[in-house]
């Protein structure tokens, strides 16, 4: 599986590591490798989910992007579609994490990790992690030494999120935040299966 | 380990669900340390959630499986808590009314069963949702319209028993009801109105049979279980002009619902309209911290600047046209006319706010399209929590200021925005707040229900009264129903009594209890 300094290097290598002003760096190839059928969802309005989906996009992931109508991922769900997803994550808003949730919970899934990102009162970046106790440790571990934009990080970490098993544990961390463009609302990442 | 209901021991318990495995399977019983349980919880109201922790859930997949395990329950006097969806949210969600009550979850059960395009209806089982119904009549391409609530996840059995409305013309959703199948708590199977008739030819398209018309006591009650449902649809219209007009002054609500109302009873207006306040309309797009960080309800000044930014008013009335494009521009003159005796007021169509999500889902709403744009409001200060008080109110301006005057005192009061609208029916508005905080804040949590029972109390001094609540207020809220030393509580009692001596079917459903619980109701 991909790990943070393949990604970086093969994004680097290819010149797919954007750096559009106000954007994070995101790489935008669909190399051999990585997680193929699986599915990730992501709220593209936001830098933060943008780059999370690019990078999901890149480990071969199907990305469905949520925007102001969770709707269409939810549908994704629905017990009477012909296809059903084993295990998705995704970088959502509150609102689509809490509908998503109860759908996948009608298919039988049930939330594996689930983590809210947003800023504490003096600026910092909060993460509030909860997981299995090895993927508190190591997400956490990497979220907070992180120089890299934290949805990005999270993203290289889809491997160990997508094991998840229940989660029975909890860590909080802080970090800085980006410089820019800052989000207006606390984001979810998730992982149901 | 989820608790055992009041009365229940833990072999009553083990022998009733083993019988029940009998019937679904083991795998559509989920009890014990199932982790899958957990889903059954109320994740979003002020009540902890372990209080609504049920011991198990069942998943029947027929009418047939539906009757024996109501046998099954009474033999062993466990209590069953019905779901269709599940997708109540504000109200309890699939929560059970207390801890260790078995949901009777009936999402298995979702078969459209038929669809009648020359009469216009369907008949549908309680697990079927708006999308599903929704998506059914698309992919055969049937010109009907659904009229869906703003959740799309929503089931249309389970909205109407619960006397939920929509936003198409169709929106009384129990007015388009029409015939039930129905299992009694002694696993008894009932057809209403026209469908007792052996090989009727009615039964979705004429409500009342012979003799009483019994399908509203199968309506936020605990007297059956709904298994199948008739309910109408709208023959989609040939054209159709969703609007929206903005009033910039609070104090302007008085004289919209007076325009309105000469509208709505003359039929100018056909449809379920709204009149949505500022942070309503707002908060589907935007955060509250977006344009205020500090604690308490946004001061004055900042909700200037977001209706500014946002084009909105103070109040926001949402309505549609139906019909031929000729006769929709005459009468939205009529209704141009009437709206313009208001300072300020300003009509907007779909052009004019294309990319606002709010034009958009209410538009789509008003086309039977269903979505869940209005999840966005979660997002408003975050954290999840939210309960809508949902008191009624008659279509007098004089009401429905008194109305948004007292709830939105008492929520400053205690440091909350109001966010509500007024949707309109034939007569009266359903006044819905939705009351959002942050359920990670213990104390406000505990100051939203605090806010929310004195809400309560203080609309019922005023001779208002909810029509639907949260779990955890359905006990107070049946107590103000208590005219005649509670008679119509009483009356409802002993239809319990007589239809479900054992209280196994939904003990506290909209403070009916049976006579076994400790808490009863008032006297």
């Amino acid at each position: 599986m991909v790990n943070r300094r393949d990604f970086i290097r093969l994004g680097g290598a290819f010149g797919l590591v954007a750096a559009v002003p106000g954007e994070w760096p995101f790489a935008a190839v669909r190399p051999a490798f990585g997680f193929p059928g699986m599915e990730a969802f992501a709220d593209t309005r936001y830098a933060e989910g943008r780059a999370f989906a690019a990078a999901a996009r890149a480990q071969s992931m199907v990305v469905h992007p949520v925007g102001v109508d969770p709707s269409a991922a939810v549908t994704r769900l629905a017990p009477y579609a012909r296809e059903r997803p084993t295990r998705i994550v995704g970088l959502t808003t509150l609102a689509a994490t809490v509908v998503v949730e109860a759908a996948a919970a009608d298919l039988r899934m049930r939330v594996r990790y689930r983590g809210l990102h947003g800023y504490s009162a003096d600026g910092l970046m909060r993460h509030e992690l909860e997981g299995d106790h090895d993927l508190v440790r190591v997400v956490g571990g990497d979220l907070a030494a992180a120089r890299d934009p934290w949805a990005v990080v999270l993203a290289m970490r889809l491997e160990r999120l997508l094991a998840g098993d229940e989660p029975v544990a909890s860590r909080v961390v802080e970090a800085p935040a980006p410089p820019s463009n800052r989000m207006p609302l606390q984001l979810v990442s998730w992982v149901i299966g | 380990m989820s608790a055992l209901p009041e009365g229940v021991s833990a072999e009553q318990m083990r022998d009733a669900l083993a019988e029940m495995r009998g019937v679904v399977g083991d795998a559509w019983v989920i009890s014990g340390e199932n982790p899958l349980l957990r889903a059954y919880r109320d994740t979003l109201s002020t009540a902890p959630e372990e209080a609504s922790m049920p011991s198990a859930a069942v998943c029947p997949a027929s009418t047939e499986d539906v009757q024996r395990i109501v046998v099954i329950a009474n033999t062993h006097r466990v209590p069953l808590w019905t779901i269709s969806t599940g997708k109540n949210f504000a109200y309890g969600g699939p929560a059970p009314r207390t801890a260790g009550q078995i949901v009777l979850d009936l999402k298995r059960m979702n078969r459209v069963l038929e669809v009648n395009t020359d009469l216009a209806y369907a008949l549908v089982e309680p697990g079927v949702s708006y999308f599903q119904l929704y998506d059914h009549l698309r992919e055969r391409k049937l010109r009907l319209w659904i009229d869906p609530a703003a959740n799309g996840l929503g089931g249309v059995v389970g909205n109407t028993l619960d006397h939920g409305v929509g936003y198409t013309p169709y929106g009384d959703h129990l007015m388009m009801q029409c015939g039930m199948e129905v299992v009694l708590a002694d696993g008894t199977l009932v057809r209403t109105g026209m469908g007792a008739l052996p090989n009727t030819k009615s039964w979705q398209i004429f409500k009342f049979g012979f003799g009483p018309w019994i399908d509203g006591l199968f309506t936020q009650s605990n007297f059956g279980v709904v298994t199948k449902m008739g309910i109408w649809l709208m023959p989609e219209p040939p054209a159709s002009m969703p609007f929206m007009i903005t009033f910039e002054k609070e104090d302007d609500l008085e004289r919209v619902i007076e325009i309105v109302r000469p509208l709505k009873v003359n039929m100018v207006i056909p449809n379920a309209a709204f009149t949505v306040d500022l942070l309503w309309e707002a908060g589907v797009a935007v955060t509250r911290n977006q344009y205020f960080t500090g604690k308490g309800p946004m001061p004055d000044s900042h909700r200037r600047k977001m209706a500014a930014d946002l084009r909105l008013g103070a109040w926001n009335f949402y309505a549609a046209l139906y019909g031929l494009p000729e006769v929709i521009d005459a009468t939205f003159e009529i209704i141009r006319g009437a709206f313009s005796s208001v300072p300020g007021a300003k009509v907007y169509f779909e052009k004019d706010r294309v990319g606002d999500p709010s034009f958009e889902y209410r538009a789509q709403l008003m086309r039977g399209i269903p979505n869940l744009t209005e999840f966005g409001l979660l997002n408003w200060v975050g954290g999840g929590g939210h309960i809508n008080f949902s008191p009624i109110s008659p279509t007098l301006g004089s009401d429905a200021t008194k109305q948004y005057r007292m709830i939105q005192k008492t929520c400053h009061e205690f440091g909350f925005d109001y966010i509500g609208e007024f949707a309109v029916g034939w007569r009266d508005m359903h006044h819905i707040l939705m009351l959002m905080f942050d359920r990670r804040d213990a104390a406000e949590t505990k100051r939203a229900h605090e806010c929310f029972a004195r809400l309560i109390d203080e609309a019922a001094a005023e001779g208002y009264g909810e029509y639907r609540t949260n779990l955890a207020f359905m006990d107070q809220v049946a107590r103000t129903y208590g005219a005649n030393g509670g008679s119509l509580l009483k009356l409802q009692q002993r239809i319990k009594r007589a239809l479900d001596p054992n209280g196994i079917l939904a003990p506290g459903k909209n403070g009916i209890w049976p006579l076994t619980a400790k808490e009863g109701p008032p006297t």
